[in-house]
C-alpha cells in the first residue's frame, strides 16, 4: 500500500521526521518497504501562462511563445504540439535545475532566443511517458512555485500490510494507528453531507443478509460535462498508485483511499429498475469493467438490477452499468460486504481490485454512511449535480457489535514474561479505540468495529507488546525442561551419509521433487506417478518415483558445461502410490558417476569411470555405515540399466536398491554421454547399524596363500568365494581376488583368476601341513564347479 | 726389513686412499690383511727371528696392520657415504608436481545451513522431526488456524493434487504432527522442502524451511526472544549480534513477529544488502496461537509455546554471499565446488 506522507499529515502531524515516522510504523507492525520522493528534485519551476504562440521561422516543429511567469513575460521556444495560447503550464525559468541535474540557461534555438523551458510531466518526473506539455488547470495561480502548489515536497511511503490489518488500508485508518502510536489527536476533514435537492432514489433490497448487512444508495443527477480530474486529487491518487480514469470514478477512489470504504457508482440510466443484493445463479454471466466475461457460481454475491448482475459485490462492477464521460445521472453504492462473502472470489477469476483487497480483509461496517456522505459532498462540490436522499437497505439483521474480551493482567504477565501495569494497558487499548472497563487487574475490552483482528486475549497481548515495543520484552529464559535431542548412536543419519559421500568425492545436488512424467516413467515404468493438478510447467508435472531423473538431468547439465568428472548425490523423498491420498513417501539416497575415474594426473593414465568404481564407492559408504558385512549384490535387471551391468543391492538379504550402468536408451532419453553409472538405495534400508563390539586381537600370525585358478566366466565370484569358504574351514579368514585375466592362453568361456586366501587361528600358529591339506580340500571341492588350478 | 715394512705401509695407505669403489677396497683388504695378504705374510716371517727382534718386529707389523685396517674402515665409510649420496641424488624428484588426488566433494550449501541450524537447536535440547511433503489441507492450513478463504491462503500459492491434498507450503504442519504424536514438553526442529507455485528471479517453486516448536507450561514471549538471541548469535558467530522483533502476522501465532538481525555486511551502517536499513530480516516467529493448540486437543490455559520458521535459502544467500536463488537448484558443479 502506497500513501502520501503529506496527506496523512493533514490528518495527524506527529512531531517526527519521515525517517522516524517510517521507523515507528515498521516497529509497530506496519512495515515500511520503501520511501520515495513524490517528485524528483527540481527547482525554479513555476506556473506560467502562455500568452502568444507563433511558428518558428526556421523550424517546422518548433513554436515561439511568449510566456508570463507572474512577473515577466519571456520568449520561450517550445516543441510540444499541444502548446496553445491561454494555457497554463510549468515553466522552468532560466537558472532552474530539472530532474537529472539539467540546468536551464538562456539559449538560441535555430536563431530564436529562448528564456526558459515549458515542461511536460515526464520532464518533471511526474509521469513516465511523454504527452506534450503538462496542462495545468485554468485557475492554477500564475507565478506560483510548482513544487509548493502541487505539494511535491512529499514522500510516498510503501507499506507491506499484513492480512490482519485491513483497518489501516486508508489515510483515516493510518491516522488512527498513528494517534495510538504517538498519543496524538487526529483531525478528520470536515464532511458535510449535501442537502437532498431532489427526491430521486433507487431502492435496494438485500436478499443475502449474512453477506451484506447494509447497503446504501444515493442518486445524484444533472452532473455536468466534466474535464480532467482536479489536479490535487489526481496527485494524491498518483501517489497512492491509483491511476485516474474519469472524475466521478476518481473521486470515489479518493474517498476509498481517504476512509477505507470501497465505493461504486452505476450509471443510473443503465440500471434496469431496483437493485437487489443476492447470490448469483450458477452459470450467470457478467462482463466486468475490465471487459472480462465472468461465469458466476452460486457462492458469488452479486448486486443485480431487475434483469442482470451489475456488479460482483465488493469486487468489480459490470461494464454496461459503469460510469463514463457521458454519464449524467449516477447511483452511488456504499455497502458492507462481509469478508466471507468476498474472500477468494477475486482470485478465482484472476482479478485483483482495491475493493476486493479491502473487503477480504474486513472493512469497518460503521463506514458506509460516512463514506457516501463524503462522496456525495465531493462530487457535488467539485463536479456539480443534485443529490437525492441516502436510502439505506438493511437485511433486517443488526450489525453485530464486537464482543468484549476479558484480559487478565496476571495472565498477561505470565504469557509476555514481563508485567504491564493495568492502568497502562487500559490506556494503550483505549488509544486504539477500544472501549475498556477495569475491574481490579482484569480488563474488559470491546474493540472498535474496524479491528476485525481483535477477538481473543492473545490478540490484545500483541497490541500491548506492539505499542510498548517488542524490543522492550527482554528477559532471560527462566526454565527449559532438559531434553536430549541427539539421535541414537546406532542411527545412520542423513548427515553421516552425506559426509561419507562428500568425503568420497561426491557433490550434493538438490533437484526438484516434481519431474517430467516421461522421464520419470523411463526410470520407473509401469507404475503411474502422482500428478500435480496445477504444475507450473510440464517438465515439473509429477512427483518423482525415484531420485534418478533429477540427478541424470543434473549430469546432462554438467556434461554440457564440459565438466570432466561428474559425481553427484542427493537424498530426499520419493513418492509412490498413484494418488496423493494413497501416497507413500520414503527417503532415498541416489548417486551418479560419469567421466574421469580420477582427476587427470601426469603420473597415471586417465581412465573413465566404470561399474567397479561406483560399486567401490557404495561398498566404502556401507563400510562407513557399519553395514559392509550385511551387504551383498545380485545380478538384477532394471529397465533403465544395462542388462549386463546391473545389480540389486541387498542388506541382510533384503533388497534395498539398484546399481548399474545406464542403458544406452536411457542415455539417449536424458541426452547423456555414456557411460554413466547410477546407484540408489532406500535410506530406511540402511538407517540402522549394529553398535560396534570389540573382539580380542589374535597373537598368532596370518598366513597368506595365493591360488591361480581357471574358472568358467559364468561362475560369479561370490559363488566361487562361497565354495572356497565352504571347504576352507574355520581358520580361513579372507578370500580376495587380486588379478583377473581373459584372452590368449585361456580358453573361451574361461578366465584366469588369482585369489588370495588368508588363514589365521587365534589360539596357535597354523602349520604348513595343515594349510596345504586345507588348500587341497578346497581345490578338490572347486572341481565340482569346473574350477582348476592353472597348469 | 723395517724399510720394506715402511714401504708396504706407505703403498697400502696410498692405494686405499685411491680406491674408488667398495669392490676395489675389498680387493685391497684381501691383498693386505687377508689370509694370504702381504701383512699376514710379514707376520709369518716372525718365527725366523730371535725372540728380542721378534717382539719389536711383531709390534711394528701389528701397528702397520692396525693402521691399514683403520684406513680401510675410514675409506669404506667415505665410499659408502658417497654411494648413498649418489643414490639419493639420483632419486631426486620434483616435489612441486601435483600429487595423485581423490578430491573431496561437498554438501549442498542449503544442507550445510540446515545442519548447522539443527546442530544449534539440538545443543539446546531440540530433536529433529520430519513430516510428509504431500500434506492434507487440514495439517497444512486448517489446523494452523488458516480456514478456507482466509486471505493468508492467497499468499501461499499452493500446488494441489486434489481438493484435499497439496504439497506443503511450509514446514509448519510438522508442528501439528509433532503435537499429535507427543505431549508437551515438546522441543522439535523440523527442516524440509516446501513448495509454492511461483517461479521467477526471487521465487523458486521448491525451497527449504526450518520450523522450530517449543511447548511447555508457561512458555513466555520473552523466552522466544532469548532463544532467538542465542540461536542467531550462534548461527552468525557473533556473540553480541543485535536483533530486533517487529510485529507481524501469521495465522498460527499470536503475538507474531518478524525478526531482523543487524546487517552482517555493513554492521548496521546501511548498505546494498540491507537496502540501507541496517537490518536484515531472517525469520518469522511467534507464540503458538490458542486455536492451533485446540486443534490438536491441547488446552491453551495449560500449555503455551513458541514457533519459529525460517527460509534456508535466504540464510544461505546471506551467509555465503549467493545472489541468485536459482543457483541453488541448477546443480552446476562449478557452483557446488565453492562450498567444499
Amino acid at each position: 500500500m502506497l500513501f502520501s506522507e503529506n496527506w496523512l499529515r493533514t490528518w495527524i502531524d506527529p512531531q517526527v521526521d519521515t525517517e522516524e515516522l517510517a521507523h515507528r510504523l515498521t516497529m509497530a507492525g506496519l512495515e515500511v518497504d520503501a520511501i520515495e520522493p513524490a517528485a524528483p528534485a527540481f527547482d525554479n519551476v513555476v506556473v506560467a501562462e502562455v500568452k502568444t504562440v507563433r511558428p518558428h521561422p526556421d523550424a517546422d516543429k518548433l513554436r515561439v511563445t511568449e510566456v508570463f511567469d507572474g512577473e515577466t513575460t519571456w520568449q520561450v521556444v517550445c516543441g510540444a504540439p499541444n502548446v496553445r495560447e491561454g494555457m497554463r503550464a510549468p515553466l522552468a525559468r532560466v537558472g532552474a535545475t530539472l530532474p537529472g541535474g539539467m540546468k536551464i540557461k538562456k539559449a538560441k534555438l535555430r536563431g530564436e532566443p529562448s528564456h526558459g523551458m515549458l515542461c511536460g510531466a515526464d520532464e518533471l518526473g511526474l509521469a513516465s511517458s511523454r504527452d506534450g506539455l503538462l496542462e495545468l488547470p485554468a485557475d492554477a495561480p500564475v507565478g506560483a512555485n510548482l513544487r509548493e502548489w502541487l505539494d511535491l515536497d512529499d514522500a510516498v511511503i510503501e507499506l507491506g500490510i499484513t492480512p490482519n490489518r485491513g483497518d489501516v488500508l486508508s489515510i483515516a485508518g493510518l491516522a488512527q494507528e498513528c494517534s495510538a502510536l504517538f498519543d496524538a489527536t487526529l483531525t478528520a476533514p470536515d464532511t458535510q453531507a449535501p442537502a437532498a435537492t431532489i427526491d430521486s432514489t433507487r431502492a435496494a433490497a438485500i436478499e443475502a443478509a449474512d453477506a451484506c448487512p447494509t447497503y446504501l444508495t444515493q442518486v445524484i443527477e444533472d452532473i455536468p460535462a466534466r474535464g480532467d480530474t482536479d489536479m490535487l486529487i489526481a496527485e494524491r491518487l498518483r501517489r497512492a498508485g491509483v491511476s485516474t480514469v474519469e472524475p466521478i470514478v476518481d473521486l470515489l477512489n479518493y474517498v476509498m483511499l481517504e476512509t477505507g470504504q470501497p465505493m461504486h457508482a452505476f450509471d443510473a440510466d443503465k440500471v434496469d429498475g431496483d437493485i437487489r443484493v443476492r447470490w448469483a445463479k450458477a452459470g450467470e454471466k457478467m462482463v466486468g469493467l475490465n471487459e472480462q466475461e465472468l461465469t458466476l457460481e452460486d457462492d458469488c454475491l452479486v448486486v443485480a438490477d431487475a434483469s442482470n448482475p451489475i456488479a460482483l459485490a465488493g469486487i468489480i462492477g459490470s461494464a454496461p452499468s459503469g460510469v463514463s464521460g457521458e454519464t449524467r445521472r449516477i447511483v452511488l453504492e456504499s455497502a458492507h460486504f462481509t469478508p466471507e462473502a468476498v474472500a477468494g472470489r477475486a482470485r478465482r477469476f484472476g482479478l485483483t481490485t482495491d475493493a476486493a483487497f479491502r473487503f477480504e480483509r474486513g472493512v469497518d461496517p460503521g463506514l458506509p454512511r460516512q463514506a457516501i456522505d463524503r462522496a456525495a459532498q465531493l462530487i457535488t462540490e467539485m463536479l456539480g449535480g443534485k443529490a437525492g436522499p441516502v436510502v439505506e437497505a438493511s437485511g433486517g439483521r443488526e450489525l453485530t457489535t464486537p464482543a468484549a474480551i476479558t484480559l487478565d493482567m496476571e495472565w498477561a504477565e505470565r504469557r509476555l514474561g514481563l508485567p504491564v501495569a493495568t492502568e497502562r494497558a487500559a490506556d494503550l487499548l483505549t488509544r486504539l479505540g477500544c472501549d475498556v472497563t477495569r475491574d481490579a487487574d482484569v480488563l474488559s475490552v470491546v474493540p472498535p468495529t474496524r479491528r476485525f483482528d481483535l477477538a481473543i486475549p492473545e490478540d490484545l497481548l500483541e497490541e500491548l507488546a506492539r505499542l510498548i515495543g517488542y524490543d522492550n520484552f527482554r528477559a532471560p529464559i527462566t526454565r527449559m525442561t532438559p531434553e536430549i535431542g541427539l539421535p541414537a548412536a546406532t542411527t545412520n543419519t542423513t548427515t553421516r551419509i552425506g559426509d561419507l559421500m562428500a568425503d568420497r568425492g561426491y557433490f550434493e545436488a538438490i533437484t526438484y521433487s516434481f519431474v517430467d512424467r516421461d522421464l520419470d516413467a523411463v526410470i520407473t515404468p509401469g507404475t503411474p506417478a502422482i500428478e500435480l493438478a496445477n504444475p507450473i510447467a510440464s517438465q515439473m508435472a509429477v512427483m518423482r518415483q525415484s531420485l534418478w531423473p533429477g540427478l541424470l538431468e543434473a549430469v546432462a547439465h554438467n556434461q554440457k558445461r564440459q565438466q570432466p568428472a561428474i559425481r553427484l548425490f542427493e537424498t530426499g523423498h520419493r513418492f509412490a502410490g498413484s494418488t496423493a491420498a494413497a501416497a507413500r513417501e520414503s527417503s532415498e539416497l541416489a548417486f551418479v558417476a560419469a567421466g574421469h575415474a580420477a582427476p587427470e594426473q601426469w603420473g597415471q593414465a586417465t581412465r573413465t569411470v566404470d561399474f567397479y568404481d561406483i560399486k567401490g564407492d557404495l561398498e566404502d559408504l556401507l563400510e562407513g555405515l557399519g553395514l559392509k558385512d550385511a551387504l551383498s549384490f545380485h545380478p538384477g535387471e532394471h529397465p533403465a540399466l544395462h542388462p549386463g551391468q546391473a545389480a540389486e543391492i541387498r542388506i541382510d538379504g533384503q533388497p534395498v536398491g539398484q546399481i548399474g550402468a545406464l542403458h544406452p536408451d536411457t542415455l539417449k532419453t536424458f541426452d547423456l554421454k555414456g557411460p554413466v553409472f547410477a546407484a540408489r538405495l532406500s535410506l530406511e534400508g540402511i538407517a540402522e547399524r549394529p553398535l560396534p563390539q570389540s573382539a580380542p586381537l589374535s597373537k598368532f600370525p596370518r598366513i597368506r596363500r595365493d591360488l591361480a585358478l581357471v574358472t568358467p566366466t559364468t561362475l560369479a565370484f561370490d559363488e566361487l568365494a562361497a565354495a572356497i569358504r565352504a571347504a576352507g574351514g574355520a581358520f580361513l579368514r579372507d578370500v580376495e581376488p587380486f588379478d583377473r585375466y581373459v584372452g590368449e592362453g585361456v580358453a573361451d568361456g574361461q578366465q584366469s583368476l588369482a585369489v588370495k586366501l588368508v588363514f589365521q587361528n587365534d589360539e596357535r600358529t597354523l602349520t604348513d601341513d595343515e594349510i596345504t591339506d586345507t588348500i587341497n580340500h578346497i581345490l578338490e571341492n572347486l572341481r565340482q564347479h569346473d574350477v582348476e588350478l592353472r597348469g | 726389513m723395517s724399510n720394506s715394512l715402511d714401504t708396504l705401509e706407505t703403498d697400502a695407505l696410498a692405494r686405499i686412499e685411491a680406491a674408488d669403489s667398495l669392490d676395489a677396497l675389498e680387493a685391497l683388504r684381501v691383498e693386505y690383511t687377508g689370509k694370504k695378504g702381504s701383512i699376514t705374510a710379514q707376520m709369518k716371517t716372525l718365527g725366523q727371528l730371535d725372540p728380542e727382534e721378534r717382539k719389536t718386529q711383531g709390534a711394528a707389523i701389528n701397528a702397520v696392520k692396525d693402521r691399514v685396517i683403520g684406513a680401510l674402515k675410514g675409506r669404506r665409510e667415505t665410499l659408502q657415504a658417497e654411494a648413498l649420496a649418489a643414490k639419493l641424488s639420483a632419486e631426486t624428484i620434483d616435489v612441486t608436481l601435483p600429487g595423485r588426488r581423490r578430491p573431496p566433494g561437498a554438501k549442498h550449501p542449503v544442507t550445510q545451513i540446515t545442519e548447522r541450524v539443527s546442530a544449534i537447536f539440538q545443543a539446546m535440547g531440540f530433536r529433529v522431526a520430519e513430516g510428509p511433503e504431500i500434506e492434507d489441507d487440514w495439517h497444512n492450513f486448517t489446523a494452523l488456524n488458516i480456514p478456507e478463504s482466509h486471505p493468508a491462503r492467497a499468499m501461499h500459492d499452493t500446488f494441489y493434487f486434489d481438493a484435499n491434498h497439496l504439497l506443503r507450503t511450509h514446514t509448519s504442519p510438522v508442528q501439528i504432527r509433532a503435537m499429535q504424536e507427543s505431549k508437551p514438553p515438546l522441543k522439535v526442529i523440523a527442516p524440509g522442502r516446501v513448495y509454492r507455485c511461483d517461479s521467477d528471479m526471487t521465487h523458486s517453486p521448491m525451497f527449504h524451511q526450518i520450523e522450530v516448536l517449543y511447548l511447555d507450561e508457561n512458555v513466555r514471549f520473552t523466552d522466544l526472544r532469548a532463544t532467538l538471541e542465542t540461536f542467531l548469535a550462534a548461527l552468525f558467530e557473533r556473540e553480541d549480534l543485535p536483533i530486533r522483533l517487529r510485529p507481524s502476522f501469521f495465522p498460527f501465532t499470536e503475538p507474531s513477529a518478524e525478526v531482523d538481525i543487524q546487517c552482517v555486511h555493513c554492521g548496521g551502517e546501511g548498505c546494498r544488502v540491507c537496502k540501507k536499513t541496517g537490518w536484515i530480516e531472517v525469520l518469522g516467529a511467534g507464540m503458538v496461537h490458542p486455536n492451533v493448540l485446540r486443534s490438536v486437543g491441547l488446552d491453551p490455559a495449560e500449555v503455551s509455546g513458541f514457533a519459529i520458521g525460517m527460509g534456508v535459502e535466504r540464510l544461505a544467500m546471506l551467509r555465503y554471499g549467493v545472489d541468485d536463488l536459482r543457483a541453488f537448484f541448477e546443480n552446476d558443479l562449478r557452483f557446488l565446488r565453492q562450498f567444499q
